[in-house]
């Protein structure tokens, strides 16, 4: 009864105009690269202070889908994810986008992105109590077995060559070794910087992975190519929208990418930057015509974002139910529930039931709006696109830098960003995969920490990773995921050659 | 410079890089770093698997592989105009070293004002316009309304 109250609460009073700001503003600072739901939520706490939490909590939760949906315009019309976790969208969604199908690739996002969320929302609202225990068979053993799974993601999502791919994955792995060692608190690669303490900063290496190369490669091809925006034409808009009968077509990829998303958000550490690369290679894997994919594939998009979307959901099961947040954005919500004076736990479905579940309706709700603001916005806030790149590269290079200001308000983490960068973009012109070290780098400390401590419990022993049930699992994922990959491949291969024959 | 050699010298620098992680990993006092080791060993490997099959094929044809470069391409390296990105990228690092100095909004001025002379130099004083509205805007946006403490020279002063 609570549940029934708290949704005609919630969609008979202000709070329903709150959302629409959050999600607004969500999408808004999704779009731009480098600010995600995390710095979203941490810019919109301050203003939150003295709201009551009805009102509060639905509009924060309106900024985590907005700005995960966001992340795909700017991933889908520049080819930069506005957010680490629409790093797959970009693949496909910038691919259609060159061909000409922007609409298509926008509103392929928007369905998916709405229905990613609704289902996560969804699974958090109905089943949070009966998946919570889930999450609690996960040892260190199973966390550097998923991270290792993700890394074999990498053999799918590489361009040309698998040995740069590869190297790209190792220069990744390398940056995220650099801080202190997980274990021993030994120093790693810090060169004596108080900066690098905690580990390479997140924000600032996803902008120099992406929006810095972007912005020099965009300078680069109005100088070689002679182009003064950034795509042929007035109206970036074109193509026609995803028919409903399109959709019909990849509903089973979207429930997959739905639900994965929704179980990878589940497992703390694992969010929407790896749920995003499993739904998309998981679609990949399940298509009958998979060497579309990585040359503007709508499923490709679709998966991505589904997943992506759902993490949300996942991600606040463990947060609400054992008060382990699933991420980054989670944890930011975790205090933002404190500062309204709610303990997440297993109490808080007891002790304030009625504002958990309009937080959770909101959630689902917010997915509502985002196909509404979506479908009509999503051209607005991609306008930009045909700014000439004389305005353009600078602009973009100018919020990349305020970008990696934002987190710790560091002048250091803008010279990293664009040193860094300019050694992504030397390496970008020569085609490393850019996705390949961005995968390296958050998959390594979750592997590097789940293999100290899955050795150390079972002091030494490493038949610890065989004899979990879980952990086979996913190591009989593995080896099906590179038979697979290696499969597509050739079959790529072969397909190429015949055609080249004919 | 053409792509061969380019990657070639790419190669090469993350051999170094990558052997100088190696030597610094087996010789420190701790010996818990074995990922460094085990990491910069790989990309050690990698790279020499990647550059050998090159540089055997570019002997074999006696390096007069012109490499597959546009006309387009040809025209921006005779013009040397390939080097603007990295002349922007010089620009950014001196925006980086003057923010502090001169604060965010002169530095920003002059850094949209020699990007964008050095992309379209005709329309300069169109640009000029607009390398005063754009950091303007954004100091709108991020200083005022995000609340992002942005260096500011005006901050300082009043």
């Amino acid at each position: 009864m609570v549940m029934i109250d708290s949704l005609i609460d919630l969609v008979w009073s202000q709070a329903l105009l709150f959302m629409i700001t959050g999600v607004v503003f969500g999408i808004f600072l999704g779009a731009l690269p480098g600010f995600g739901a995390t710095l979203g939520i941490v810019i919109l706490i301050p203003f939150t202070f003295g709201m009551e939490a009805t009102l509060a909590l639905p509009m924060l939760a309106g900024v985590y889908s907005g700005a995960i949906y966001g992340g795909s315009i700017t991933a889908i019309m520049l080819g930069v994810p506005g957010t680490s976790a629409a790093a797959a969208t970009v693949i496909d969604g910038y691919e259609m986008t060159k061909k000409g199908e922007s609409r298509r690739a926008l509103t392929t996002a928007v369905f998916s992105s709405a229905a990613g969320g609704f289902t996560g929302g969804l699974l958090l609202l109905f089943f949070a109590t009966a998946l919570s225990p889930f999450t609690l068979f996960f040892g260190p053993a199973e966390y550097f077995m998923l991270a290792l799974f993700g890394l074999t993601v990498i053999a799918t999502v590489v361009g040309e060559s698998v040995l740069k791919g590869v190297i790209a994955a190792l220069i990744g792995l390398l940056l995220g070794i650099v801080g202190l060692d997980p274990i021993t608190g030994v120093e790693r690669l810090t060169f004596g910087s108080m900066y690098l303490i905690d580990g390479v900063p997140l924000i600032p290496t996803i902008l120099a992975l992406f929006a810095f190369p972007r912005s020099l490669e965009l300078i680069g091809e109005s100088i070689v190519a002679r182009k003064y925006t950034i795509a042929n034409g007035k109206n970036m808009l074109k193509g026609n929208p995803i028919t409903f009968k399109e959709l019909r077509g990849i509903w089973q990829t979207i429930l997959r990418s739905s639900i994965l998303g929704t179980v990878i958000g589940m497992i703390p550490g694992a969010g929407a930057n790896i749920a995003c690369w499993v739904g998309y290679a998981e679609a990949r894997r399940k298509s009958k015509n998979p060497e579309a994919f990585g040359k503007g594939a709508f499923e490709g998009v679709a998966a991505a974002e589904a997943a992506n979307n759902a993490t949300e959901g996942g991600s606040l099961i463990p947060m609400l139910t054992l008060s382990i947040p699933g991420s980054s954005a989670a944890a930011v919500m975790f205090g933002a529930l404190m500062i309204h004076g709610m303990t997440p736990g297993p109490m808080l479905f007891i002790e304030h039931s009625a504002t958990t579940y309009t937080y959770i309706w909101a959630i689902i709700l917010n997915s509502v709006l985002i196909l509404g603001i979506g479908y009509y916005g999503s051209h607005i806030f991609s306008r930009f696109a045909s700014i000439p790149i004389a305005i353009l590269a600078p602009v973009m290079l100018l919020v990349t830098m305020i970008g990696a200001f934002a987190t710790r308000q560091l002048t250091f983490d803008i010279w990293f960003t664009v040193i860094l960068g300019s050694v992504f973009y030397f390496l970008s012109l020569q085609k490393y995969p850019m996705p390949a070290i961005l995968l390296g780098f958050i998959l390594g400390p979750i592997a590097e920490k789940g293999l100290y401590r899955a050795l150390l419990i079972s002091h030494g022993d490493w038949t610890v990773f065989f004899t979990r049930p879980i952990s086979l699992i996913i190591i009989i994922m593995i080896v099906i995921s590179i038979y697979y990959s290696f499969q597509i491949k050739k079959g790529y291969t072969t397909n190429n050659n015949k055609n080249s024959n004919s | 410079m053409s792509n061969y050699l380019t990657e070639i010298v790419t190669n090469i620098l993350l051999i170094v890089l990558a052997g100088i992680i190696f030597v610094y990993s087996i010789t420190a006092d701790v010996k818990y770093i074995y990922p460094l080791t085990f990491v910069s060993s790989a990309i050690i490997i990698c790279n020499l698997i990647l550059m050998f099959p090159k540089i055997v094929w570019n002997l074999k044809n006696n390096f007069t592989s012109t490499e597959y470069l546009t006309a387009q391409e040809k025209e921006a390296i005779k013009s040397w105009k390939f080097l603007i990105p990295y002349l922007v990228i010089l620009l950014c690092l001196s925006f980086v070293y003057f923010v502090t100095f001169v604060g965010f909004e002169i530095s920003a001025v002059i850094f949209m004002i020699g990007i964008a002379a050095l992309i379209d130099r005709k329309q300069i004083k169109r640009w000029i316009f607009l390398s005063i509205i754009v950091p303007t805007v954004l100091i709108l946006v991020f200083y005022f309304g995000l609340n992002l403490r942005l260096p500011l020279l005006i901050a300082e002063l009043f």
